[in-house]
């Protein structure tokens, strides 16, 4: 009882001493926002006269990027934890990206080749689901398990957009994740469409069991994704109205098969294998596996790929390389085949600086329906040698500041006679080779960074 | 396009690439021992002195960042948890409150994981900081991942010489971090690599730094100088360290931004005369300095 009078007596020591034990838990009171982000940027110029060429291949949907990038890029992320309490957590992440054609001072972002994107907007909760220990529990836009190679910055599996899911459900044997995100189209690909502004909603379904444990150092992950074109009543009467059939081609599904390899010559080792079908299938996009609002499209992809990183000599010489093998073979016949392979292999003379070289190789078969390209088999190699100064050893470590030139032979005219698209992409930066040249040689110097808290 | 003025920019990067090579403008590498060599070294030196008291001590400098090596040129001796490569300090009397930021960088998958000793006016030891108390901080992208944490200290005849050590039990340990890999993931939005982080070897040999600042106030820093530190007790191998840790605090410490004397104010309003005196000597034991003067004055002005 005089522990009882004790503190009734003190009121304000009781409140201090309260006030001193909850503070922590109360989400507002210590918000440390958290700074990310990616950019690179820099200048370059095509020998013989103008500003960097990039040499990509036409109907390849991505390029060896070292020494072959002519944009300015930035995601810049802002985010905090928000709420903590014992193992339970609720965290906001933001991210905005630029784009910018890296022509002069003032570039606005309105601009043709500029662009300001809202990337990501999303709440994750981590532990917050009873009986989901260890699940995270999200909503909002977002970047989602993206999978990337960075040489060619090739995304093959990338559902990102707005959407709902549960991550990373303990099941034993690896974790389970499902998500249902949105990838809306704007037109139909017939330009039947009677106002692009009139979106036609493409929704994704995700399910992956990852981290499945199958051999030392080797884990397996599976996954269908499973899209569809969402269409109202009056956008379907519109297209039965115009005898449109888009029962099959605007729905479509995806499988994919990965297995990664850590303690691999001292990095690691991903294989994937990829099937696809009909309207999940992006025709020359960076392309993902989400549904891609093109209502006839019907066909089916394979795609086979390798890519990591080793270490041939230890803090001296590393290797980047991948190896695709895609094939879309579409009922219009405006598929094609891609191959594609490449090395980084970079020699690091010290902690800072390093020379790195890259050479990558694509080929394109196109099947007899494409238009907008070289429609004959056609291919760029590229080689870039590149002296780096980096913040450390290894090939993903940033910043790096880096002066490169790079040379690319391909065959057939580069552009056409108006610069559009031939053997080159007329999409990857400035065209300044000549339309009927068959190789260039560019220069320049390029930084990169990403950086977290 | 000629084809010599073609080959002028690739062979010009080249020499530009050769050039630096050989020039002084580059960072000379980090000194670096593998952790196995490290240990051999560690048991081919000898012990440079018969106790704690004749380690080579020497002025601990305020508001610089120091470098601190612990490789094999570097004085050895054989503590009692352990023989290790080892750095002493006297600490400034007269000095104040001081803070002490400890970095330890992992590199190549290895870090040196310090033990910071304090020993009284008699080379007794006082207080013991082991590695397992400083946190994991995960690669920001100018900074790799890295253990390091802050802590004050207030120099005095108990307080008066730090050690920097790797004790036996330091050594045994291993740290989880956030590989560059996992760092890029983060960032981008990619999926984690799968498998598990990989840790980082605590080795005999490496480098570190030492963050020493003048305090004016209790800033919240761990403290060395009291109670609520870490003792002598065993430490158990770091295997589930979170990364980017909270500094570790004790739960009897008050938020570092608490008013004391708005708190105490508040007691004087409400004649809880009692209370405001608790809270003053708890204000001068948290690093308020002052405050019991401070309650005396506004006693006095309260007397009639």
């Amino acid at each position: 009882m005089i522990a009882s009078r004790s503190v009734l007596r003190r009121p304000l020591l009781a409140a201090a001493i309260g006030a001193s034990c909850t503070l922590p838990a109360l989400a507002y009171a210590d918000i440390n926002p958290e700074f990310f982000g990616y950019a690179r940027s820099g200048i370059g110029s095509t020998s013989g006269g103008g500003s960097q060429t990039c040499f990509q291949a036409a109907g390849a949907p991505a390029k060896y990027r070292l020494g072959n990038e002519c944009e300015t890029y930035a995601e810049l992320g802002l985010g905090a934890q928000l709420y903590q309490q014992q193992d339970a957590t609720f965290d906001f992440a933001s991210r905005v990206a630029y784009v910018t054609a890296q022509d002069n001072d003032s570039e606005s972002l309105q601009d043709d080749d500029n662009d300001i994107a809202l990337r990501e907007m999303y709440v994750s909760g981590y532990n917050v689901v009873d009986g989901l220990p260890g699940a995270t529990l999200w909503a909002g836009k977002r970047f989602y398990k993206r999978h990337d190679i960075h040489m060619n910055d090739f995304y093959y599996w990338d559902v990102s957009g707005p959407g709902v899911g549960i991550s990373d459900i303990d099941v034993g044997t690896g974790t389970l994740s499902f998500a249902w995100v949105r990838s809306s189209g704007s037109d139909d690909g017939d330009g039947l469409f009677p106002d692009s502004g009139q979106q036609i909603s493409d929704d994704t379904v995700d399910a992956r069991w990852s981290a499945i444990p199958v051999n030392p150092g080797g884990t397996l992950e599976l996954g269908v994704d499973y899209g569809r074109s969402s269409l109202s009543e009056w956008q379907e009467d519109y297209y039965d109205d115009r005898n449109v059939d888009y029962d099959n081609g605007d729905k479509g599904w995806m499988g994919t098969v990965q297995h990664t390899q850590s303690d691999w010559f001292g990095g690691s080792n991903t294989v994937a294998v990829q099937y696809a079908t009909d309207g999940i299938i992006t025709r020359d996009g960076n392309a993902v596996g989400r549904g891609s609002g093109a209502l006839r499209q019907e066909g089916n992809m394979w795609r086979v790929l390798d890519h990591g990183q080793i270490w041939l000599a230890p803090d001296k010489v590393d290797l980047l390389y991948a190896a695709v093998y895609e094939d879309k073979d579409m009922d219009d016949n405006t598929g094609r085949e891609w191959f594609s392979a490449g090395v980084r292999p970079s020699y690091y003379w010290n902690d800072i600086m390093s020379t790195a070289l890259e050479l990558g190789y694509d080929h394109i078969s196109p099947q007899s329906g494409v238009q907008g390209y070289n429609g004959s088999d056609h291919h760029v190699t590229k080689l870039t040698i590149a002296q780096q100064w980096s913040a450390g050893r290894g090939a993903l470590v940033r910043p790096t500041i880096r002066l490169f030139a790079t040379y690319a032979e391909w065959n057939g005219d580069a552009y056409d006679g108006d610069r559009g698209a031939n053997s080159l992409s007329a999409s990857a930066g400035p065209n300044n080779v000549d339309f009927n040249d068959n190789d260039g040689l560019t220069f320049g110097a390029q930084m990169e960074v990403w950086w977290g808290s | 396009m000629p084809i010599p003025y073609r080959l002028v920019v690739p062979l010009g990067t080249l020499l530009f690439a050769l050039a630096g090579c050989s020039t002084p403008l580059t960072t000379p590498p980090s000194p670096m021992l593998a952790a196995p060599a490290g240990e051999q070294a560690l048991a081919t030196t000898t012990d440079c002195c018969t106790s704690l008291a004749s380690l080579p001590y020497r002025p601990l400098p305020i508001g610089e960042i120091l470098d601190l090596r612990f490789m094999p040129e570097t004085p050895a001796h054989a503590f009692d948890d352990g023989k290790s490569f080892f750095q002493a300090f006297e600490l400034p009397r007269n000095a104040g409150p001081l803070s002490l930021d400890v970095t330890s960088t992992i590199r190549n998958g290895q870090v040196f994981a310090p033990t910071l000793l304090i020993l009284d006016a008699a080379f007794t030891p006082v207080r013991r900081v082991t590695s397992e108390s400083l946190s994991v901080r995960r690669p920001s992208g100018f900074s790799g991942a890295r253990l390091g944490e802050a802590f004050n200290l207030t120099p005095g005849p108990d307080t008066a010489y730090l050690v920097i050590y790797s004790s036996r039990t330091d050594r045994e340990a291993t740290t989880p971090y956030e590989s560059e890999a996992q760092a890029y993931a983060r960032v981008r939005g990619l999926a984690a690599p799968p498998g598990p982080d990989p840790k980082a070897v605590h080795a005999a040999t490496g480098t570190m730094t030492l963050e020493v600042a003048a305090l004016t106030r209790n800033d919240g820093f761990l403290s060395l100088g009291n109670s609520t530190t870490q003792s002598t007790a065993a430490v158990q191998p770091r295997t589930t360290a979170p990364a980017a840790a909270a500094p570790p605090r004790d739960a009897g410490d008050i938020d570092p931004e608490f008013d004391y004397r708005r708190m105490i104010e508040a007691a004087l309003k409400a004649g809880d005369i009692e209370l405001a005196m608790t809270l003053a000597e708890r204000a001068e034991r948290d690093g308020h300095p002052g405050t019991r003067a401070w309650l005396a004055e506004r006693l006095q002005a309260r007397t009639p």
